[in-house]
C-alpha cells in the first residue's frame, strides 16, 4: 500500500513536471421548443423543455501530446422521458508518440466534408433525441491508432461495444405512428452489443485537394425495425461492410465536396449513396467582414424510400451568413428539395449570437413542408417547431 | 471669317466674348483663391533637403549623427588687426565671446582657444581647466605659455587657431529641433547681432561667420534673393518686349494680367501643397513668366493680325482662339511634361521646381484662353495697321537656301553635333557647395577665408568601431586609429585631423609628470580607461567627449578636414582612405566616409543617373504626343532629332568653354525639352499641313512653313532665351548654370529647327517620292526605331528599379532578425473595443514553428470566450502559393479545411484580418523604400495576392533591431483603413525581439483590437508533429 501511494505520488508529480494543464469547462443550457401543431400520434404536447448539462475535464501534458478527456452528458426533458438520458461523450486517453497516436476510451470521431448530411461519418451513433439534425453523437468506446506519414494519416479502429440509437418516447416528437421500444433490441450477430467492429481510414491532402478513404466492418448504425406485439417497434441491428470516399477540393472561393459510400448490409441490397456539391463563399463583402456562403448538395441514395435518412433524391440548398463580428453572429438556413416533385421537403433555420464571455443564445426552426406521401418525413409533418436555447459556458 | 473652324477653340471663343466680365471675374477670383496659398509658402533652410530621404549618403551621415553629437555648427572667425591673437586684450575678448556664444539659440557646445580643456599634472593629480583661466591676470610669460600649448595642441591647431596665431575661431555646435523653418535664420540673425555688438566693443577684430548653420542660412538667403531680385528684372524685361512687339498698351495690360495671375496661381498652389522654397525652386516664378508670355503672345498676335485684316474684334478673338487653342494646349502640355519629369531627380528641390512650374504653366494656359480673350474683349483695343503676312523676302530666301543645300546643311549639323557630343562626357562634375553661391553672398567669402586660414567645412567622418563596449581603450584599437590619423596627416590637402588618440597621448603625458617622451598612447587598456574616466569627470558641462566618442565607448570618429579642393578629388581621397582602412584595419573597424561634403560630392552623379530615366520618359511621352498630334509616325519620330540635338549642342559648348558643372546640369535637358519641342511642333505642323492638306511639294511646304511660323518662332525663342538668361543674375550658381544652359539650348533649338529639320524633311520626302517602295522601308525603320527606343527606356527603367529595391532589403533584414526562433509559444489576450468603448476579450494560445525555406506553421487555440473554447486554427503559410488552413470545431470533433482566399476577413470578429496574423513571408509582398525617419525605415509593401484586402501597407521599421514599429493598411480603395502599432518590444534570451502589445485601430469603423502577448517561450520541445490534424483534434 505504501508503495502504491509512493508510486502514484511519483507518477503524479512526474505528470505535473511536464507542464501539465488541467482545464475544467463545460456547458449548461436550457432549451425550449414550441411545436406549431399537436403531434399526429397522440404526442399532443406543444411545448417541450430540456436542461442539458455537459461539463468537461481536460488534462494534458507534454505540450498537448498526452491528453485525458472526460465529458459526461446529461439531458432532462419534459415531457419526453426517452429524452431524459445521460451519456459519456468522452472518457479517453490520447497520446502521441512520435508519428504514432494512440487513443483509448470513449470518444468521438468525425469523418467527412459535406454539410447537409454526414454520410460517411460512421463511427459514432447518432443521438437522435438530442437533435434530429444528426450532428449530435453518442460516445463510442474505441481503441484507435493513428500513424502519420508523408503519405498521409493511417488510422485503425477497434470498436468493442455498440451504442444503440436513441429514439423519442411516447410523448416525444419526430417519431412514426409506432413508438420505438429501446428495451427490446435485436442483433443479427450472436455477439450482440459486444460485437467488435473494425474500421480503417487513410486521409491525406495534396495542395488544395483533401481526401479520405475509409472502410468499416461491423454493426450497422442504422437499425431496421419490426413491429412487436405490444404495438411498439423493435430496432434490429444488422452487420454491414462499408467503403467510402470523401474529398474536398478548394478552387479559390469554391469548395467542391463529395462523399460516396457503398454499403453492404444484411436485410437490404448493397447500395450506393452520395452527397456531392459545392460551397461558395462571398467573403468579406464590401470589407465589412460579412461572409455569405451558399451551398448546394445533391443527396442520392439508391434505396430511395427505404433510406433511413429521409432524403434520397433531394437537393439541398443552403446559406451560411456570418457577420464575423465580436459576438460571432451567425445565421444558417437550408432546405431539401425533392428532385422528382420539386417540392420543398424540409427546411431549417438557425441563428446564434454570443451575449458575453459566457452566455450565448441560439434560435432554431425546423419545418417539414411538403414531404412525399409514405416517406419517413411524412410522419413528421406536424412536428414543425421553433426552439430557443440559451447556454452558459464556463 | 474662315469657315470650318467650329472646334473647341471656336466655341470657347464665343463663350468668352459673350460673357467677358463674368469670365474675367471668375478667372481672377479663382487665381486669387489659389494665390491665397502664397501666405503659406515657407523657405527651406536645410541643406539636407537637397537630398532625397533615401539618399544613401544622407542615410549614412544621419546614422553617424545619431551616434555622436550633431555636426550642425557655426564658426565665428576672428582676425585681430595686430595679426597676433595671444594678447591679453584679445584673449579677454575671446573669452567674453565664448561666454556669449552659449546663449545663441539651440547651441549645445561652444569651443574656443580660451575654454579648451587644458590638462596638466600636478604630482599625481590631473588638473583639467580652461586654457585661458583668468584673462584679467595674464603676464607675458603666461601668454607665451598659452600660445605654446595652443599651437602644439592638434585639437586646436589649424582648427581654432592657425599656425601663425593670427586667426582664431569660436565654434558653436547646435542641435536644431527641426520643427520650424525659421530656426536657422533665427540663429544666423542672433549670431550676426551678437558679433556686431562684439565688434563694436572690440574693434580690433575682423569677424567672419562660417559653418554648416551659416551654409543653411545661405541657401535660405539665396532663395529669397532670387525671388526678390530676379522677378522684378524679369517683369521689366517683359514689359519692354511686349511694348515693342505688341505696340498696344491694352494688349500689354491683358498679357501682364495673365502672367501675374499665372505666377500667383502656381506659387499659391505651391503654398497649399506645402512646397518649401529653396534656391532651385525660387526661380519657378521667372520660368512661369517666361512660359506664360509665349502662350499669350500666340493668341494676341492672332487677334491683332485678324483685326488688322479688318475683322471685328469679337470675330478676331474667336478666330484666333480657333486657330491657336490646339497649338497652345500642345505646347503647354509638352512643357508641363518636361518639367514634371524633374520628379525623377534625386534632389527634392528640383521636384519642387518642376511641380511649381508645371502648375504655373497649366494656369498660364488656362488663363491665356479665358482671361486673356475676355480682357481683350472688354479693353478698348485698337486695330493695328495692316500687318504684312505675305512671305517676306528673307524667309523665302532662307528656305530656298536650305532646300538647295540640304545635304551640306545636314552633314555639317551631324558633324557639329557629333563633335559636341564627344565633348559632353568631358564635363567635370564639381559640387563644392561653398561655390554654389557667388561672391555677393557673405557666406561664400567668409567660408573661403576660413578655409584658407583655419579648417574649412569640407570634412569627412570615419566612424571606427572597436566592436565591443568600452573597446576604445583597447591599445591595439587605439594603435590602429593612431596609425590612420598619422597616415591622414601626411595626405595632401588635409588641413586638420581630429582624433581621440591625441587626447589619449596628452593624458598619458600628463600622467607621467608631463614628460615629453610619454606623449604616446597609454600602454594598457586599464590605463587608457582610467585616464579617460578621470578626464571625463573633470570636464565641465557641455564640453564632454561625445563629439568624438559614442556613449557606449565602443567607437570613435576621425574627422578629416580638407582645404579648398574639388569634389571629385574629395571622392578620390575618400576612396583611398576607405581602401586604407580595409587594407590595414580589422573587419569591425571597416567604415565608409560620410559628411555633407560626401553627400554633395555624389549629388551630381546621382542626379544624372536618376534624371536619365526621367528625361527619357519625357522624350517618350513628348514624342508620342507629337505622333498623335501630327497624326504621323514618320514626322513624330523625325521630331526627335531637333529635340535631342539642341541639348547635345549646349552641353557640348558648355564642356568646351566652361568645363565644370554642378548637379543642375542633370535637369537642363528635361527643362528645355518641353520648351524646344514647341518650335518643332509649330514648324512640323505647318509643314505637314502643307504636304497633306495643300498637296505641296516638300520644297514648297518648307517655304510655306518658314513664312507662316518663321518670325513667330524667332520672337518666342528670343523671349525664352532672355527669360532664362535672367537667371544669370541669380547668386545661386546652380540657377545660373541652369539659366545659361537653357538659354543656349533654346537658341540651338531655333537654329536646328531652321536648318537641320527642313534639310532632313527635304531629303526624306524627296527620296520617298522617288520610290514608293522606300516608303514601306521607312515605315519599317520607324517601327524599329520606336521599338529600340522603347527597349532602351525599359532597360534604363529596370536599372533604376534595381537601385530602388532598398525596400526589399529592409524586408529581408526584418526576416533575418526574426529568423532562428525555431519555435515559440505564447498566450495572447485579445481585447476588442468597439466605437462605444465596449470591450470583449478573447484568450488564445499561439504556437508557431519556423520552417526553413517556406512559411511558418502556426496553431492557434481559443480558450475564451468559452463557447469557442478549443476551437483551433492550423495554418501552413507558404511563401509563394496559397496557405493551407484548417479549422477545428471541437463540439463536432470536426477538422474543416478552409479556403485561404478569405484572408481579408476578420479574425474572430477582431480588427485583425487573417492575413494580418499569418506569417509575413518576404515573397508575399513587393516593396518600395520610402524614407528614413530618425534612423528608422519607412517602406511601402504591396501584397502580391489579389485576394488581399489591401492595396498597400506602409511599414515603419526600427533601423537598429529591425522590428516593425507600425503598419498602416490601405484598403482596396487606397484609403487608410487601419493602423497597427507594435509596442513594448522586449528582447528575449535567444536574441529575439517580440512586441508585447499589438494595437490595431480601424480608422473607418472606429473599432480597435489589442493583442497582449504573454508568456513567450522559445525553442520548446515541439516539432512539425505537433502541427497536424491529429494534433489539432487533441486540443479538445
Amino acid at each position: 500500500m505504501k508503495n502504491f501511494i509512493l508510486i502514484s505520488a511519483l507518477s503524479l508529480s512526474s505528470l505535473l513536471a511536464f507542464s501539465a494543464e488541467l482545464t475544467l469547462s463545460g456547458e449548461a443550457s436550457l432549451e425550449s421548443r414550441y411545436f406549431f401543431n399537436e403531434g399526429s400520434f397522440g404526442n399532443t404536447d406543444q411545448s417541450q423543455s430540456s436542461i442539458v448539462f455537459e461539463p468537461q475535464v481536460r488534462y494534458s501534458w507534454e505540450n498537448d501530446r498526452k491528453v485525458i478527456n472526460f465529458t459526461p452528458y446529461m439531458r432532462l426533458d419534459d415531457p419526453d422521458e426517452e429524452r431524459n438520458h445521460a451519456d459519456i461523450r468522452e472518457l479517453s486517453f490520447t497520446g502521441a508518440y512520435g508519428d504514432l497516436e494512440l487513443k483509448a476510451g470513449i470518444s468521438k470521431v468525425f469523418w467527412g466534408v459535406t454539410e447537409s448530411i454526414h454520410l460517411v461519418d460512421v463511427i459514432n451513433q447518432i443521438d437522435y433525441v438530442d437533435n434530429i439534425d444528426g450532428e449530435d453523437r453518442l460516445g463510442q468506446p474505441m481503441l484507435n491508432l493513428n500513424y502519420q506519414t508523408r503519405l498521409g494519416n493511417f488510422s485503425a479502429f477497434v470498436l468493442p461495444y455498440f451504442r444503440e440509437q436513441t429514439f423519442p418516447g411516447k410523448k416525444g416528437r419526430y417519431r412514426g405512428a409506432y413508438v420505438v421500444d429501446t428495451d427490446t433490441v435485436e442483433y443479427t450477430h450472436k455477439d450482440g452489443q459486444n460485437h467488435i467492429d473494425y474500421a480503417l481510414r487513410w486521409s491525406h491532402y495534396y495542395g488544395d485537394l483533401e481526401w479520405g478513404v475509409s472502410y468499416f466492418r461491423g454493426t450497422n448504425r442504422n437499425p431496421f425495425f419490426k413491429v412487436l406485439p405490444t404495438g411498439k417497434l423493435a430496432p434490429i441491428y444488422t452487420q454491414m461492410q462499408q467503403y467510402s470516399i470523401d474529398a474536398q477540393y478548394i478552387v479559390g472561393d469554391w469548395l467542391l465536396k463529395t462523399e460516396v459510400l457503398t454499403r453492404d448490409s444484411e436485410r437490404e441490397k448493397r447500395y450506393l449513396s452520395t452527397v456531392t456539391g459545392f460551397e461558395y463563399t462571398f467573403s468579406n463583402i464590401k470589407q465589412t467582414g460579412l461572409d455569405i456562403g451558399v451551398l448546394t448538395e445533391w443527396v442520392y441514395d439508391e434505396r430511395e424510400l427505404q433510406s433511413q435518412l429521409g432524403f434520397y433524391h433531394h437537393t439541398f440548398f443552403g446559406t451560411r451568413i456570418a457577420l464575423n463580428d465580436a459576438k460571432s453572429t451567425e445565421f444558417l438556413a437550408g432546405g431539401f428539395i425533392n428532385n422528382q416533385t420539386a417540392d420543398l421537403a424540409s427546411f431549417r433555420v438557425e441563428g446564434s449570437r454570443r451575449i458575453n464571455e459566457n452566455w450565448k443564445w441560439e434560435l432554431e426552426a425546423n419545418l417539414v413542408s411538403s414531404p412525399k406521401k409514405n416517406s419517413q418525413l411524412a410522419s413528421f409533418k406536424n412536428d414543425d417547431y421553433l426552439q430557443f436555447k440559451i447556454s452558459f459556458f464556463w | 471669317m474662315k469657315k470650318g473652324r467650329e472646334n473647341y477653340g471656336f466655341q470657347l471663343g464665343k463663350v468668352v466674348t459673350k460673357r467677358p466680365i463674368l469670365i474675367s471675374l471668375l478667372a481672377v477670383v479663382i487665381s486669387v483663391l489659389l494665390g491665397s496659398g502664397m501666405g503659406k509658402i515657407t523657405m527651406s533652410s536645410d541643406y539636407r533637403y537637397f537630398f532625397g530621404k533615401d539618399n544613401p549618403q544622407r542615410l549614412a551621415f544621419e546614422k553617424l549623427q545619431n551616434v555622436y553629437s550633431k555636426d550642425d555648427n557655426l564658426i565665428i572667425v576672428l582676425t585681430p588687426k595686430s595679426k597676433e591673437v595671444f594678447t591679453q586684450k584679445n584673449l579677454k575678448a575671446i573669452e567674453e565671446l565664448t561666454q556669449a556664444a552659449w546663449k545663441v539659440p539651440y547651441s549645445t557646445r561652444v569651443d574656443s582657444i580660451t575654454n579648451f580643456q587644458h590638462t596638466v599634472a600636478i604630482e599625481d593629480d590631473l588638473i583639467v581647466r580652461n586654457l585661458v583661466d583668468d584673462s584679467t591676470n595674464l603676464n607675458t610669460a603666461k601668454l607665451s605659455q598659452i600660445k605654446e600649448v595652443a599651437l602644439n595642441e592638434p585639437l586646436l591647431k589649424n582648427r581654432l587657431i592657425n599656425a601663425s596665431a593670427s586667426v582664431t575661431g569660436v565654434n558653436i555646435q547646435f542641435n536644431f529641433p527641426g520643427k520650424n523653418p525659421m530656426e536657422i535664420p533665427e540663429v544666423a540673425q542672433y549670431t550676426r547681432k551678437m558679433t556686431k555688438e562684439f565688434q563694436e566693443r572690440h574693434p580690433q577684430f575682423e569677424v567672419k561667420l562660417s559653418g554648416l548653420a551659416m551654409m543653411n542660412n545661405a541657401f535660405n538667403e539665396a532663395g529669397m534673393n532670387d525671388m526678390q531680385t530676379l522677378t522684378p528684372i524679369m517683369y521689366g524685361i517683359i514689359l519692354f518686349f511686349m511694348v515693342i512687339m505688341l505696340r498696344s498698351f491694352f494688349a500689354v495690360v491683358a498679357t501682364f494680367h495673365v502672367i501675374l495671375f499665372s505666377v500667383i496661381s502656381g506659387m499659391g498652389l505651391a503654398g497649399f501643397l506645402g512646397i518649401p522654397i529653396t534656391p532651385p525652386s525660387s526661380i519657378a516664378p521667372t520660368v512661369i513668366v517666361t512660359l506664360a508670355i509665349a502662350d499669350s503672345i500666340h493668341i494676341l498676335k492672332g487677334i491683332l493680325y485678324s483685326m488688322s485684316l479688318g475683322h471685328s474684334k469679337k470675330d478676331s478673338i474667336i478666330e484666333s482662339m480657333a486657330a491657336n487653342l490646339r497649338p497652345v494646349f500642345l505646347t503647354s502640355f509638352t512643357t508641363a511634361i518636361g518639367f514634371l519629369s524633374l520628379n525623377f531627380s534625386d534632389t527634392p528641390p528640383f521636384h519642387d521646381l518642376g511641380n511649381i512650374t508645371a502648375m504655373g504653366v497649366t494656369a498660364a494656359f488656362l488663363l491665356s484662353i479665358t482671361l486673356l480673350p475676355a480682357l481683350v474683349t472688354v479693353l478698348p483695343l485698337r486695330a493695328p495697321k495692316k500687318i504684312e503676312n505675305q512671305s517676306s523676302l528673307w524667309q523665302v530666301r532662307f528656305a530656298n537656301f536650305i532646300t538647295r543645300n540640304k545635304k551640306p546643311v545636314m552633314l555639317s549639323t551631324v558633324f557639329v553635333t557629333a563633335f559636341l557630343a564627344v565633348q559632353v562626357p568631358k564635363i567635370v562634375l564639381n559640387d563644392q557647395f561653398v561655390k554654389y553661391f557667388d561672391e555677393t553672398i557673405q557666406f561664400r567669402t567668409d567660408t573661403e577665408y576660413t578655409m584658407k586660414n583655419l579648417a574649412g567645412i569640407y570634412q569627412v567622418n570615419y566612424d571606427l568601431s572597436s566592436g565591443e563596449s568600452g573597446g576604445i581603450s583597447n591599445p591595439s584599437y587605439l594603435e590602429k586609429v593612431e596609425e590612420f590619423t598619422q597616415w591622414l596627416r601626411k595626405r595632401p590637402n588635409v588641413t586638420h585631423v581630429s582624433t581621440i588618440t591625441d587626447t589619449f597621448k596628452r593624458l598619458n603625458k600628463n600622467m607621467h609628470a608631463d614628460k615629453e617622451e610619454y606623449y604616446k598612447l597609454p600602454a594598457s587598456r586599464e590605463l587608457s580607461a582610467q585616464y579617460l574616466l578621470l578626464y571625463e569627470m573633470s570636464l565641465p558641462y557641455g564640453l564632454d567627449l561625445n563629439n568624438q566618442i559614442d556613449v557606449d565607448k565602443a567607437s570613435t570618429r576621425v574627422i578629416v578636414t580638407y582645404g579648398d579642393i574639388e569634389t571629385k578629388q574629395i571622392l578620390d581621397y575618400n576612396e583611398m582612405n576607405e581602401q586604407w582602412i580595409r587594407n590595414n584595419m580589422p573587419k569591425h573597424m571597416h567604415t565608409l566616409g560620410s559628411s555633407p561634403t560626401i553627400m554633395f560630392s555624389h549629388i551630381s552623379e546621382r542626379n544624372v543617373k536618376s534624371m536619365a530615366w526621367g528625361t527619357l520618359l519625357a522624350f517618350g511621352l513628348i514624342t508620342i504626343t507629337l505622333i498623335v498630334s501630327l497624326r504621323s509616325w514618320k514626322y513624330g519620330i523625325i521630331s526627335l532629332l531637333p529635340n535631342v540635338i539642341p541639348a547635345i549642342i549646349s552641353y557640348g559648348l558648355w564642356s568646351l568653354f566652361v568645363g565644370k558643372a554642378g548637379f543642375a546640369i542633370a535637369i537642363v535637358s528635361s527643362v528645355t525639352l518641353g520648351i524646344v519641342v514647341d518650335d518643332t511642333v509649330h514648324f512640323l505642323s505647318k509643314y505637314v499641313r502643307a504636304i497633306k492638306e495643300k498637296g505641296m511639294s516638300p520644297k514648297d511646304a518648307i517655304e510655306y512653313a518658314f513664312s507662316s511660323v518663321g518670325s513667330a518662332l524667332v520672337v518666342t525663342s528670343i523671349i525664352l532665351t532672355i527669360g532664362f538668361s535672367v537667371l544669370i543674375f541669380s547668386p545661386f550658381k546652380m540657377n545660373m548654370i541652369l539659366g545659361i544652359l537653357s538659354a543656349l539650348t533654346i537658341m540651338a533649338a531655333l537654329i536646328i529647327d531652321f536648318t537641320f529639320l527642313p534639310a532632313v524633311l527635304a531629303l526624306m520626302d524627296k527620296s520617298e517620292q522617288s520610290t514608293g517602295q522606300k516608303g514601306e522601308n521607312m515605315k519599317l525603320k520607324n517601327a524599329l526605331a520606336t521599338i529600340s527606343i522603347t527597349l532602351l527606356a525599359i532597360g534604363l527603367g529596370s536599372q533604376v528599379k534595381a537601385e530602388t529595391n532598398k525596400g526589399l532589403w529592409v524586408a529581408q533584414q526584418i526576416d533575418k532578425a526574426n529568423n532562428g526562433f525555431v519555435n515559440q509559444s505564447a498566450n495572447v489576450e485579445m481585447i476588442l473595443l468597439n466605437k462605444q468603448g465596449q470591450k470583449s476579450t478573447r484568450l488564445m494560445k499561439i504556437k508557431t514553428l519556423e520552417v526553413q525555406g517556406d512559411g511558418d506553421k502556426s496553431l492557434t487555440t481559443f480558450d475564451s470566450p468559452r463557447d469557442v473554447k478549443g476551437t483551433s486554427f492550423l495554418s501552413f503559410s507558404h511563401a509563394t502559393t496559397a496557405d493551407d488552413q484548417w479549422l477545428y470545431l471541437p463540439a463536432l470533433k470536426r477538422v474543416k479545411r478552409i479556403s485561404s482566399n478569405n484572408k481579408s476577413g476578420p479574425f474572430m470578429g477582431s480588427e485583425f484580418a487573417y492575413e494580418d496574423i499569418s506569417s509575413q513571408e518576404i515573397e508575399k509582398y513587393t516593396y518600395k523604400y520610402l524614407e528614413t525617419q530618425a534612423g528608422n525605415h519607412l517602406i511601402e509593401r504591396y501584397p502580391v495576392d489579389k485576394n488581399s484586402g489591401y492595396t498597400k501597407q506602409i511599414v515603419l521599421v526600427d533601423g537598429k533591431n529591425w522590428n516593425i514599429l507600425n503598419i498602416k493598411f490601405y484598403d482596396r480603395k487606397d484609403s487608410l483603413l487601419k493602423t497597427l502599432v507594435y509596442e513594448d518590444y522586449k528582447k528575449y534570451d535567444n536574441g529575439q525581439w517580440r512586441a508585447d502589445l499589438m494595437h490595431m485601430t480601424n480608422h473607418q469603423s472606429g473599432k480597435s483590437t489589442k493583442l497582449i502577448w504573454k508568456d513567450y517561450q522559445f525553442n520548446q520541445n515541439i516539432s512539425t508533429r505537433d502541427f497536424n490534424k491529429n494534433a489539432l483534434k487533441r486540443l479538445r
